[in-house]
């Protein structure tokens, strides 16, 4: 019970680091037009598909606002970030290397839903029920999991250190006002 | 949406304590410790207990149902028993007015009115089938990071208690403060990390 609530009161006193995080990896799309530059490891290819929920986070007073729809090209939600509020859950399609994988994230606690391997998967079904070929689907799928777990930690790394490096977030957050309310 | 379907949903976790190097020869055996019963249906609400991922209804798994490699993948079965209210409270009116009858009274004590309704809820769950639920489980054994393929906060806190009934240690979540927390290596950034604040726009 103790471990529950340690939980639930960290998610939310904490939930704006997720949130903060996804504001600026949106930014951060759209400064290179789709490239991440994650140091030590290099480019991972990232853009947001047309999904994405804005709050202003927790308390009773909070606000949300739902953007989606092939014609948006994210202007209302860019108008919502301008407003005050952050990206509170998004669908993302995330590239590194040869892998890509598509799905709706959620800022407070990072869990993950609708995720697809759209790339770096066989799609070999008719061996299914051959042994060997569930253990290689299962590996090769399990691979793939962990590994879009992984990239997401490199992006959410490369901007924790900014975060935490207070200069670095003094640049970097003038930068992504400058990106949000251009002159 | 389980591990093998082409959509998932995953919350993460990493095991609190380390693995033993014999993991493998231990696992088998604790999944099948607390593996789900068909026996002990009888009147439980809520029955749970592990599966074989490509077979929730056999009853046990062996190691290769559920090594794949460096990973375990194993299922979770939650069978649910509901007794939907309209209806528990029909049978409750019924039997409370059957005894004020039969023992010529005008009104039942708040106390055996209880235990009218817990006897009638028994009575019907004895009578409603079960109905099945997996949620699978992926870990990587060599790091002890585990991807519980749903959301669902009822899931993960049976996950969280079954995982700790058979392995004996615990599942941490990993939310963003968690997972800064382990990225993060030097004390300076964790420390500034539990001081910071919500960044606003200026």
């Amino acid at each position: 019970m103790e471990i529950k609530q340690d939980r639930l009161t960290l998610i939310q006193e904490k939930a704006f680091i997720g949130r903060e995080f996804l504001t600026w990896l949106w930014y951060r799309t759209e400064l290179r037009g789709g490239v991440v530059d994650v140091p030590g490891e290099g480019d991972l290819a990232v853009s947001f598909e047309r999904f994405i929920v804005l709050d202003t986070g927790e308390g009773t007073a909070r606000e949300s606002v739902t953007c989606q729809g092939p014609s948006a090209e994210l202007l209302e939600a860019k108008t919502g970030l301008r407003t005050g509020k952050k990206v509170a859950r998004a669908r993302i399609r995330m590239g590194r290397d040869d892998d890509q994988w598509l799905f709706t994230i959620d800022g407070k606690t990072l869990d993950i839903t609708s995720l697809k391997i759209k790339r770096g998967i066989s799609s070999n079904d008719d061996e299914a029920d051959d042994d060997l070929a569930l253990e290689a689907r299962a590996i090769e799928k399990a691979h793939m999991l962990f590994r879009a777990c992984e990239s997401l930690d490199l992006l959410f790394k490369a901007f924790m250190e900014i975060r935490l490096d207070p200069d670095a977030w003094q640049e970097e957050s003038g930068n992504l006002e400058k990106w949000l309310f251009p002159s | 949406m389980g591990f093998f379907s082409s959509t998932v949903s995953i919350s993460r976790y990493v095991v609190s304590d380390p693995l033993p190097d014999n993991f493998w020869n231990h696992a088998v055996e604790a999944i099948n410790r607390h593996h789900f019963s068909e026996m002990e249906y009888s009147l439980r609400e809520i029955n749970t207990g592990w599966v074989s991922p490509t077979d929730p209804f056999k009853s046990e798994v062996a190691l290769p149902d559920i090594s794949f490699g460096n990973y375990l993948v194993v299922s979770m079965r939650i069978d649910e028993r509901k007794i939907p209210q309209p209806v528990l409270k029909k049978h409750v009116l019924l039997e409370e007015r059957r005894i004020m009858a039969e023992k010529d009274l005008k009104r039942l004590s708040r106390k055996v009115r209880l235990e009218i309704k817990e006897r009638v809820r028994q009575q019907l769950l004895a009578k409603v089938l079960p109905v099945p639920h997996t949620y699978d489980l992926c870990m990587d054994i060599s790091d002890g990071t585990v991807l519980f393929m749903s959301c669902q906060n009822k899931a993960r806190e049976t996950l969280e208690k079954l995982f700790y009934n058979t392995f004996s240690t615990r599942l941490d979540p990993v939310i963003p403060f968690t997972l800064a927390s382990s990225l993060l290596k030097d004390s300076a950034s964790l420390m500034y990390l539990n001081k910071i604040g919500p960044w606003t726009w200026k």
